[in-house]
C-alpha cells in the first residue's frame, strides 16, 4: 500500500504494524498484530471487524498509545501515538466502560471535562446536554456503582464525546444497549459523520457495522483478511433483486418464462420481504412511549447534544457560527431514514466472514485489495442514483 | 415514610442553596454567636475591669507605710473596691508577697487570685480570662458557621447539632459528662472535616489537571468505606483521649500525656491512611482499568501522579488542621485546670507549654600538641605496640588515630565526673538572647553514682558564681531531674556559669562544725546528662510548626505510596511503603543498634555475614536519618523547639528531595509500563 505520510486527510496510518506480547522472561507469547497496513481518512466511519482474539482491541490500543508497537509504522493525527497532545482531539470508548464507582454521572463527566481543560460554563453545558442525550437524567446523581451495564455504557459514550473529538474510537459501542440505545448510537454516529468527524468503529455486531461504516477491514489472527467499502465487500453482482408489490402466482410464472427465454435461468427464490426485528421493536416501544407507560432505569435518550452538532454558541461564537453557517456549503442530509437492505442481504457479511474462516488451505487472497476511494460514497450516491432512476421512469433501487 | 423523609431532606437541601436562604442562615448564625458569646464577653470585660481596678489600688499600696489597702490585704487577705470586698482570705498573712520596701510583688497575679471568686460557674474559664480571647473565639465560631452556611451545609449542620444534642444529653443524664464532651467533639470534628473537604474540592478546581485528579482522589477517600474508615477512627478516637487522662495526676503530666497521645495517634492513623490510600488509588485504577480511560485523554503520566499526590496531601492537611485545632483548643482548656502545686504550675509554664532549645556545657578539649605528645608517650611506653608498628603488623596511622580519640574521650569523661567534696564549674555560653527574654531556664541533669540504685537519694549543691547564691538538692541516680534557674543569673557576656559540688548542706549542723560536707560517691554523667534549656518561642508557634513538619512527612509517604503503586501491585506497594515508613521512624534506634552491633567473634575475627548486615543497616540508617531525627511530637511533649530550621530541613530534604527522587525513579518504570494487557487467545 502506498503510504500517505504527511497527508492531512489521513487520520491514522499503519504500515507493517506488528505487536508481539512477551512474558516476564521476554519470550514472545502472542503475535497479536501481524504486519497490518491500513489508513483511516478524515470524515469517514471506518470499521474494524474480526472474531475474538483477532487483534482489533490491540490495534485500537496501539493507536491510543496504551501499547507500544513491536515494529512497523503507526502515525495518528500526524504524530506518534504516545504524544499526549493528540489525545485532546480523540474520544475513546473502550470495550468495557471503566468508570469510577464512587462518582455519579455528572461528576464523572465533569472530571473528564476538566482533564480536557474545558471551562466551567462549557463543562456544565456539555454535561447537561450529554446526560440528556444518553438518557441518564433520572440517574445523574446516583453513584455509577449502582448503574446497570447499559447505563454504564451510555455514560461511557458520553465521556467519549465530552471534548467534541475530531477522531472518535468506539470499541463495541452498542454492547449492553437495548435496541433503542443501539439505534440512537447509530444515528449519533451518522450525525457525527455528517459533521465531519472521523470514527473508528470496532464491533462484533455486524449489522451495526454494515449500517454505518464507509470502509472496513476484517482481521483474523492479527492480519487483514479483507478490506474495502461495504459496497465493494458485500455486493453480490451475480444476482439481481427486484422489489415489487404483491404478485400473483400466474404473474410469477410468466416472469419465470421470460427469464428462461431471455437469460437462460429461472427464479431462484420468491418470498415476502421481512421487516427487521429491530424496526418492529422500535415501533412497539415508540407506541408504548406514546401511551406513557412508566419505566424505571435509564430513560429514553434525548436528541444529539447540540455541541456535537456544532451548535454550541456563546457570545461572539454565535456570530461566527451564523456567518460560517451561511458561507459553508451544506452536506446533503438524508431526512428520511435510509431504506435498509432486506434481511436476506445481512447474511452476505456473514458469508464473507464464514468464507474466510472456513477450514480451507490458504490459497488466493481472500478479497481484492481495492484502493479505498478518496471520499466516502455511501448515502450521497444512493440518493443521486435514486433520483436518476426515478427520472428514467424506473423505481429507485439502491443497495445491492 | 423513609422515602418521604429522604424526599423532604432533598427538598430542604435544594432550598438551602438559594441566596435568600443563605442570607437568612447567616443572620441566624450571627444572632446565635451574639447570644452565646455576648454574655461571656460581658463577663470577661467585667472581670478584666475588676482586676484592673484592684491592680490600680494595690500598685501603690505600701505595707511598710501602713497603707490601709496593704494592711487589709495582709491582715484579711481581701481588698475593697467600690464598696465591695474581694478575696477569700487565701492571701492573708503572707509577707513574702512584699519586697523589703513594702511594695507588693506580682500585683497582677494577686489581683487575679482576689477576683477568682467572681468567676461564674456557668462560664468556662478559658473563655472569659481575657476579653480579647473571648472575641477571638467568637470570631472563630462565627467564621465556622458562615463557612458552613455559604458552603450550602446549614441543614447538615443543623442535623449534626440535633444528633449531638440527643446523644450528649443522654450521656449527661447517665452522669457521664466526659462522654457528652466526647460526643460533642466527634460531632464538631466530623462536620468540620466534611466542610473543609468540600471547600478543598471546590478550591482545587483552579489547579488544572492535577487539581481535577486531586479532587477525585479526595472524593474516593471519603466515599470508599476502606479509606473513610481511617478518617472515622481518627475523628472518633481523638475526642475520647481526654476521657482516658487521669485528672488526679499533676497537670504537667496530663498535658504531656494528652499532647503525646493525641498528636501521636493523629500522625499514626494519618500515616497509615496515606500509605494505603496512595497505593490503592493508583494500583486499583491500573488493575480495574480506569486508567485506560483516563490516560487516553491529554494528561501525562507525571501530572497523573502529581494529581494523586496532591489529593492525598490536601486530605492530610485537612485532617491535621481539624485535629490540630481541636487538640490545641483542648490544651488551652486543660491549661486552666488547677495545678497540683506551685511547682506543677511552674512546670506547666516553663517546661511544657513553651518552646525551648537545649545547650550543653562547653567542655575543655585537650590541645592538639598535647594530644600528640600523649600519643607518642603511650607508644613509647608500650614496647609490644611499638614493635608491632615497626614490623608493620599494625597500621601506625590507625593506631595513632584511635589513641588520639581515646585520650580526648577520656579527657571529656573526666570533666563529667565529680569526686566527693569536689566542685566543677560548667559554662553555658551564647545566652544573651535568653537573658533579654527574661524567662526562666531549666537545667536538666541525669547523674549516676556508684551502682546507681534508684532507691537512693544523693546530695548535690548547685552554685552560681556570677549571680551569687546557691541551692542544695537531692537527686535520684539514673533519673532525670530539673532545676529552674532565673534568667538574671546570666552574666553580661551571655554566659551562665554553674558550679556543681559533690557535697551536702546540713542546715542543722551544730555550731563549730561545717555545714557543708563531701558527698559519699563520685558523681558522673553521660555527654547528654547535663543540658540547659531555655525558651525561644511561644507554644502556639511551636505547635503550628510541629503540624507543618508532620504534614511534610505525610507528603513524602503520599508520594512513596503513589509512586510504588505505579509499577507494583497494591500489596507489594503497601509492603514497600510501610517498610520504609517504619524503618524511617525507627532510624534513631537503628543507629543505636548499628553502633553496638558486633561484627567480630570472640577471637577477634570479622564475621562477613554480620559485617554485610551491618553495612546494609548502616546504609539504610544513613539514608533514612533525616526522616527519623525530626520528631515534632516528642519535641512538643518535652517543650522543645521545633524551629524553622527543622521545618526547612524537613521540607527540603524529605518533602522535596526524597519525594522528587522517588517520583523520578518511579516515572522511569511507569512511563515504560504498558497499561493495557494482552486479551487475546493463545
Amino acid at each position: 500500500m502506498v503510504t500517505e505520510a504527511g497527508n492531512p486527510e489521513v487520520v491514522v496510518e499503519a504500515s507493517g504494524l506488528v505487536k508481539v506480547f512477551s512474558d516476564f522472561w521476554m519470550r514472545a507469547k502472542a503475535r497479536a498484530v501481524d504486519g497490518i497496513e491500513f489508513s483511516i481518512r478524515r470524515h469517514e466511519i471506518f470499521g474494524l471487524l474480526g472474531p475474538n482474539g483477532s487483534g482489533k482491541s490491540t490495534t485500537i490500543k496501539l493507536i491510543l498509545g496504551l501499547l507500544r508497537k513491536s515494529s512497523g509504522r503507526l502515525v495518528v493525527l500526524g504524530r506518534d501515538p504516545s504524544d499526549v497532545a493528540i489525545k485532546r482531539r480523540i474520544g475513546y470508548l473502550p470495550e468495557e466502560s471503566y468508570m469510577y464507582r464512587f462518582l455519579d454521572a455528572r461528576e464523572t463527566l465533569d472530571y473528564y471535562g476538566r482533564i480536557f481543560g474545558l471551562g466551567a460554563a462549557t463543562r456544565r453545558r456539555r454535561v447537561d446536554e450529554l446526560i440528556e442525550m444518553v438518557g441518564l437524567g433520572n440517574a445523574a446523581h446516583r453513584p455509577v456503582g449502582e448503574y446497570s451495564k447499559g447505563m454504564t455504557r451510555r455514560l461511557g459514550i458520553a465521556q467519549a464525546l465530552i471534548n467534541d473529538p475530531e477522531f472518535l474510537i468506539l470499541d463495541e459501542p452498542t454492547s449492553g444497549l437495548d435496541p433503542i440505545g443501539t439505534r440512537q448510537v447509530k444515528d449519533l454516529l451518522l450525525d457525527l459523520k455528517r459533521r465531519g468527524k472521523t470514527i473508528l468503529l470496532s464491533s462484533h455486531l455486524l449489522g451495526d457495522v454494515e449500517d454505518v461504516c464507509d470502509r472496513m477491514v476484517i482481521l483474523y489472527g492479527g492480519r487483514i483478511r479483507a478490506e474495502g467499502t461495504s459496497e465493494e465487500l458485500l455486493r453480490d453482482t451475480a444476482h439481481t433483486m427486484i422489489k415489487t408489490g404483491r404478485l400473483h402466482e400466474g404473474t410469477l410464472k410468466e416472469i419465470e418464462k421470460i427469464l428462461g427465454a431471455r437469460e437462460g435461468f429461472g427464479i431462484d427464490r420468491v418470498e415476502n420481504p421481512r421487516q427487521r426485528l429491530e424496526d418492529l421493536f422500535l415501533q412497539i416501544v415508540e407506541r408504548a412511549r406514546q401511551e406513557q407507560i412508566a419505566t424505571s432505569g435509564a430513560g429514553a435518550g434525548g436528541p444529539t447534544a447540540r455541541f456535537l452538532l456544532g451548535e454550541e454558541t456563546e457570545g461572539t461564537g454565535l456570530v461566527e457560527e451564523l456567518v460560517r453557517g451561511r458561507d459553508e456549503p451544506k452536506v446533503p442530509v438524508v431526512a428520511a431514514p435510509v431504506e435498509k437492505p432486506p434481511a436476506t442481504a445481512a447474511p452476505a457479511t456473514r458469508e464473507v466472514l464464514d468464507e474466510l474462516l472456513a477450514p480451507k488451505p490458504p490459497a488466493a487472497p481472500s478479497a481484492p485489495a481495492a484502493r479505498a476511494p478518496a471520499r466516502p460514497k455511501g448515502v450521497d450516491e444512493d440518493v443521486i442514483r435514486g433520483l436518476v432512476d426515478e427520472g428514467e421512469g424506473g423505481r429507485g433501487g439502491h443497495g445491492s | 415514610m423513609g422515602r418521604r423523609l429522604v424526599e423532604l431532606y432533598r427538598k430542604l437541601d435544594r432550598g438551602q442553596q438559594g441566596l435568600g436562604a443563605r442570607i437568612a442562615s447567616s443572620v441566624v448564625a450571627l444572632l446565635l454567636v451574639a447570644g452565646l458569646f455576648g454574655p461571656l464577653l460581658a463577663e470577661a470585660r467585667r472581670l478584666a475591669s475588676l482586676e484592673a481596678g484592684i491592680v490600680e489600688i494595690l500598685r501603690d499600696a505600701n505595707l511598710v507605710e501602713r497603707d490601709p489597702e496593704a494592711v487589709q490585704l495582709m491582715e484579711q487577705g481581701t481588698v475593697t473596691l467600690d464598696g465591695k470586698e474581694y478575696g477569700d482570705g487565701r492571701l492573708r498573712g503572707m509577707p513574702t508577697l512584699y519586697d523589703r520596701a513594702g511594695t507588693l510583688l506580682a500585683v497582677a497575679a494577686v489581683a487575679e487570685i482576689l477576683v477568682e471568686e467572681e468567676i461564674p460557674g456557668w462560664a468556662p474559664l478559658f473563655l472569659i480570662e481575657d476579653p480579647a480571647t473571648t472575641l477571638g473565639y467568637a470570631a472563630l465560631v462565627l467564621a465556622w458557621l458562615l463557612v458552613a452556611v455559604w458552603a450550602g451545609t446549614s441543614l447538615q449542620l443543623f442535623l449534626v447539632v440535633i444528633a449531638v444534642a440527643i446523644a450528649g444529653g443522654a450521656m449527661l443524664l447517665l452522669g457521664r459528662p466526659a462522654g457528652a464532651f466526647a460526643v460533642g467533639g466527634m460531632g464538631v470534628l466530623g462536620f468540620t472535616f466534611v466542610l473543609l473537604v468540600r471547600l478543598v474540592i471546590a478550591g482545587v478546581g483552579g489547579l488544572g489537571q492535577p487539581g481535577a485528579v486531586a479532587a477525585t482522589v479526595i472524593r474516593e477517600a471519603v466515599r470508599q468505606k476502606a479509606f473513610a474508615g481511617f478518617i472515622v477512627v481518627l475523628l472518633v478516637v481523638l475526642p475520647l483521649i481526654p476521657v482516658w487522662i487521669d485528672p488526679e495526676t499533676p497537670l504537667r503530666y496530663q498535658l504531656q500525656v494528652f499532647i503525646g497521645r493525641s498528636l501521636g495517634t493523629t500522625y499514626a492513623v494519618a500515616a497509615c491512611m496515606t500509605l494505603v490510600l496512595a497505593a490503592a488509588t493508583v494500583a486499583f485504577e491500573i488493575r480495574d482499568r480506569q486508567i485506560l480511560q483516563l490516560l487516553t485523554k491529554p494528561i501525562s503520566r507525571l501530572r497523573y501522579l502529581l494529581g494523586k499526590w496532591l489529593g492525598i496531601v490536601l486530605l492530610d492537611a485537612v485532617l491535621l488542621a481539624v485535629c490540630g485545632v481541636s487538640i490545641f483548643l483542648f490544651i488551652r482548656y486543660l491549661e486552666t485546670r488547677p495545678a497540683a502545686d506551685a511547682f506543677d504550675a511552674q512546670a506547666v509554664r516553663d517546661e511544657v507549654l513553651v518552646a525551648r532549645v537545649g545547650l550543653e556545657p562547653a567542655y575543655d578539649l585537650l590541645p592538639r600538641a598535647r594530644l600528640l605528645e600523649m600519643v607518642d608517650q603511650a607508644i613509647e611506653a608500650d614496647p609490644m605496640l611499638k614493635d608491632s608498628i615497626e614490623r608493620k603488623e599494625e597500621d601506625e596511622f590507625e593506631v595513632r588515630r584511635n589513641l588520639y580519640a581515646d585520650f580526648q574521650k577520656e579527657n571529656l569523661a573526666g570533666q563529667r565526673s565529680i569526686a566527693p567534696g569536689d566542685e566543677r564549674i560548667f559554662r553555658f555560653p551564647g545566652l544573651a538572647e535568653a537573658r533579654r527574654l527574661g524567662a526562666n531556664l531549666t537545667l536538666k541533669y541525669l547523674f549516676y553514682a556508684g551502682d546507681s540504685d534508684p532507691h537512693n537519694q544523693l546530695p548535690v549543691i548547685f552554685r552560681f558564681p556570677d549571680g551569687g547564691g546557691w541551692t542544695d538538692r537531692r537527686f535520684v541516680p539514673a533519673q532525670s531531674m530539673v532545676l529552674v534557674i532565673p534568667a538574671d543569673l546570666i552574666n553580661d557576656e551571655g554566659v551562665l556559669s554553674i558550679g556543681i559540688a559533690n557535697a551536702r548542706f546540713d542546715p542543722d549542723a551544730p555550731a563549730g562544725t561545717p555545714a557543708v560536707m563531701p558527698g559519699e560517691l563520685t558523681i558522673f554523667f553521660e555527654p547528654d546528662g547535663l543540658e540547659l534549656l531555655y525558651p525561644v518561642s511561644s507554644f502556639e508557634a511551636n505547635f503550628l510548626r510541629a503540624l507543618l513538619v508532620l504534614l511534610v512527612k505525610l507528603s513524602f509517604l503520599a508520594m512513596l505510596g503513589a509512586a510504588m503503586a505505579s509499577f507494583l501491585s497494591f500489596p507489594v506497594a503497601c509492603l514497600v511503603g510501610f517498610t520504609v515508613f517504619l524503618a524511617a521512624e525507627a532510624s534513631p534506634f537503628l543507629a543505636e543498634s548499628v553502633r553496638s552491633y558486633r561484627i567480630w567473634d570472640d577471637e577477634g575475627n570479622v564475621q562477613w555475614a554480620k559485617s554485610m548486615i551491618r553495612g546494609i543497616a548502616a546504609g539504610a540508617e544513613w539514608v533514612l536519618r533525616s526522616y527519623g531525627l525530626i520528631r515534632p511530637t516528642s519535641a512538643l511533649v518535652e517543650g522543645r523547639l521545633v524551629g524553622w530550621g527543622d521545618l526547612g530541613r524537613a521540607f527540603w530534604i524529605v518533602g522535596i528531595g526524597w519525594s522528587v527522587l522517588v517520583l523520578a525513579l518511579s516515572l522511569l518504570a511507569f512511563r515504560r509500563k504498558e497499561l493495557a494487557v494482552y486479551s487475546g487467545q493463545g
